[in-house]
């Protein structure tokens, strides 16, 4: 029986090999010209890639695919070219859909229409990104397609604060990944669970997940990712105490930094904590001042504000708390009539008081600052950046 | 410290413990100071007597700035939700606006208060139906929730927001939300919850026709409580009573039904005794009885019909177009399509429900082999589009 099975596998696989050759051909035909379509049509500045639509030649389903990879390569950094590409794929996928009624085209527009979520919410544009999910939702049906729907959902509301659905929905976008083997995307869901408990200090709960997700994280496909999740669980192991699991994770993401973007100051950020959890208290003061100045440098308050708890934590640690005043005066004089400044420096000057009362601040005022204050700025509207991952 | 936050910006790291939402579970419901509840229901008699803008003018004078007068107007409200959502809401917001008038001393509680609030005020909406005010009300609890809230109120937050993304046909939100609050009662210990849970979502896996999935309708059936929602607990017993009638197992689905008929004298709401024959003429349909079937199918149609309830009138004739056509009648499959598209066809929403029917009635008429699956499909389509509309399609009376 064994035997027979063999013998009919390699003439299945005999099969494969004549045919694979000529697959493979067409494939990259098809690709190629999908190229070549895709180059003419955005050609030029953006506001002439729509009316291009109608020449009956962009209507091909390849093209659609093929705009569809090029607007996730544009995320996250460059979120108004991502939106762009997604809005000519959203209108792409509506033209094919009139001569069509293919299942695979509609799983295409819901990833169009994810992708344009994401690009909009990285633009801060919550309400168009809430809009085009409220299209996704309707359209997604297989287990990969209905993952990418859950965790761009996932990410829309973590940036809104929404942490509880954020969290419901990137368990159910893991488990979606999972349902069909694939490893890579569900252990991403997970790492990005663990970071989402690691903001919100639920430290076992994102030790628990990260450890989860660190064997299926790819750092080819998500870098970024995947140094943040390393640096993220070597804090928590560095919590736990286990120092050397904990150098040993921080010296793996570091082995990533050439392929994390340069504009990740929420890189060194979570560097600077684990510094801090080993006990490096000099070069987490360096890491935290350096992420601070960068922060007040772009005008961001809620990371700038944050950094400096951080940063005053370490300088109380250090026996330094007299110099927590600067850091307020800092704050004042960069962000002087902003909404939310008040919240800021009422919160510094507190942890100043506890400090000078009592000499040092409770563990757990430290700990729960942080998503405390986040949340003050989210009921007056006012948001932190957003999650860089897509 | 967790005063000058809260006095800004509301949300607490330490809230007062006591105030669980268990309370409200309870019969009959705790407040935190039981010992207040006469002094205090005379207050909140005497401030609901008043006329809406003295009212309003009212809830910022210091007579009513009381802690304990929130919680008993959060639970009328919790207890208005299904009889009278419309004063659900109102007290709702009430017990809001109060709370945001109370003392600093009171503090530690306001943030409990509002995601009640919320909460609260989001489940009357939903009610009402009208999704756009229950998405708002609901986008704000999560901003009063502080690190110390329980899993229990987030349970409760997941599982009240499940059922809005549930009616808005948002199915894949709705399923994850469900299985947080499963996670979330379960590390609670909370089993009746976790039971009602469950049964939520083994009858939305249903209407999805997905019977093979795992979230059980029989541990839900052990789990929940059987004193509570018996509309519930009768649409758990019919949607397993389908479930085993569709394997072939006769003899449990007969068993389901019967445990339907002993529960279905506490169900007093028209609409779910419309809701009971239509799903038994479907079980009945499952299991052979030919007669049964087409008497209950029939008058769960025709109220639809009478009700100019579009999307029901169009599930339950697919239902009884699959009916007829399993029983050798498919010749009378056409007269229902037909009846559906004299009555409903010009109504908003009709376009959907005709086009249902009668690629169904192409279906039979074409003689193709799976018609359960073609009319799931079809009905899955109907339901689809019509939600995306902003219809409500059978919506669940769940507080």
């Amino acid at each position: 029986m064994r035997r027979v099975g063999h013998a009919n596998y390699a003439e299945v696989w005999r099969s494969l090999e004549t045919q694979l050759p000529d697959h493979d051909r067409r494939a990259r035909e098809r690709r190629q010209s999908a190229e070549r379509l895709r180059g003419e049509l955005l050609a030029g500045p953006a506001e002439l890639w729509l009316g291009r639509l109608g020449d009956p030649r962009y209507q091909n389903p390849d093209l659609l695919e093929h705009l569809l990879e090029v607007c996730h390569s544009a995320l996250p950094l460059e979120p108004i070219r991502g939106f762009e590409v997604s809005e000519v794929a959203l209108n792409l996928g509506g033209l094919l859909c009139q001569t069509s009624s293919d299942q695979d085209l509609a799983e295409s527009l819901c990833r169009a229409n994810c992708l344009g979520s994401h690009a909009c919410r990285l633009l801060g544009k919550h309400e168009r990104a809430e809009a085009l999910l409220g299209s996704a939702a309707f359209l997604a049906h297989n287990p990969v397609t209905r993952g990418f729907f859950c965790r761009a959902c996932a990410s829309l509301r973590w940036d809104q604060g929404r942490m509880d659905e954020a969290e419901a929905l990137l368990h159910h976008a893991g488990r979606c990944y999972y349902e069909v083997g694939d490893a890579k995307e569900g252990a991403a869901c997970f790492a990005l669970l663990g970071l989402l408990y690691s903001e919100e200090e639920e430290l076992s709960r994102a030790e628990h997940l990260l450890r989860n997700a660190k064997p299926g994280l790819d750092n080819r496909s998500h870098p970024w990712l995947t140094a943040e999740a390393y640096l993220a669980l070597a804090r928590c192991s560095a919590l736990a105490r286990r120092k050397a699991v904990a150098v040993a994770l921080r010296q793996s993401a570091w082995r990533l930094v050439t392929s994390v973007p340069p504009e990740a100051v929420s890189f060194v950020w979570r560097d600077a904590q684990v510094a801090e959890a080993l006990g490096d208290l000099a070069e987490a003061e360096q890491r935290f001042d350096s992420v601070r100045r960068k922060y007040i440098e772009k005008g961001y308050l809620p990371e700038a504000s944050i950094s400096s708890i951080h940063l005053a934590r370490v300088l109380v640690r250090l026996g330094r708390g007299e110099e927590t005043c600067d850091l307020d005066a800092d704050l004042a004089e960069a962000f002087a009539g902003r909404p939310g400044l008040d919240l800021s420096l009422s919160m510094l000057q507190g942890l100043r008081k506890e400090a000078a009362a009592t000499g040092n601040v409770e563990e757990e005022i430290w700990r729960f600052m942080p998503p405390t204050l986040l949340l003050s700025y989210r009921l007056r509207g006012i948001y932190s950046q957003p999650v860089p991952f897509v | 410290m967790t005063e000058a936050i809260l006095l800004r910006g509301r949300p607490a790291s330490l809230v007062d413990r006591s105030a669980l939402w268990l309370g409200w579970e309870a019969d009959p419901p705790r407040i935190s100071q039981e010992e207040r509840r006469p002094e205090v229901e005379l207050l909140c008699a005497s401030l609901l007597a008043l006329a809406e803008a003295d009212r309003q003018r009212a809830v910022r004078t210091s007579q009513y700035r009381n802690a304990a007068l929130v919680e008993i107007l959060l639970e009328k409200s919790f207890r208005a939700q299904e009889a009278d959502p419309g004063q659900a809401r109102d007290l709702a917001r009430l017990a809001g606006t109060l709370a945001a008038q109370l003392p600093p001393e009171d503090g530690s509680r306001v943030s409990v208060y509002a995601a009640r609030a919320h909460y609260l005020a989001g489940n009357a909406w939903r009610l009402l139906g009208d999704h756009a005010e229950s998405e708002i009300a609901f986008a704000a609890v999560s901003y009063y929730f502080g690190s110390s809230f329980s899993s229990l109120d987030r349970a409760f937050y997941c599982r009240a927001l499940a059922l809005l993304r549930w009616e808005q046909g948002r199915l894949e939100e709705a399923e994850a939300l469900f299985l947080r609050a499963v996670h979330r009662f379960q590390e609670t210990g909370q089993k009746e919850e976790l039971g009602t849970t469950l049964a939520l979502l083994g009858l939305q896996d249903l209407e999805q026709g997905q019977e093979s999935r795992r979230h059980g309708l029989k541990a839900a059936w052990l789990l929940m409580p059987m004193d509570r929602r018996p509309w519930l607990i009768v649409r758990v017993a019919l949607a397993a009573a389908f479930r085993v009638a569709s394997q072939g197992k006769s003899e449990d689905a007969l068993a389901a039904l019967q445990e339907t008929w002993r529960r279905a004298p506490n169900v007093s709401a028209p609409q779910e005794q419309v809701c009971m024959r239509w799903w038994e003429g479907r079980v009945m349909a499952r299991l052979g009885d030919e007669g049964d079937a087409a008497c209950l199918l029939a008058t769960a149609r025709r109220t639809y019909l009478e009700e100019r309830l579009v999307p029901e009138a169009g599930l339950a004739s697919l239902d009884t177009m699959l009916f007829l056509a399993e029983a050798g009648r498919g010749s009378e499959a056409r007269q229902v399509a037909e009846e559906l598209v004299a009555r409903l066809g010009g109504e908003n929403g009709g376009d959907v429900a005709v086009t249902a029917v009668r690629d169904f009635q192409s279906d039979i008429e074409s003689g193709r082999s799976d018609l359960r699956g073609e009319a799931v499909a079809r009905a899955s389509t109907l339901r689809r589009i019509l939600r995306y509309r902003g219809f409500r399609i059978d919506p669940l009376p769940f507080a």
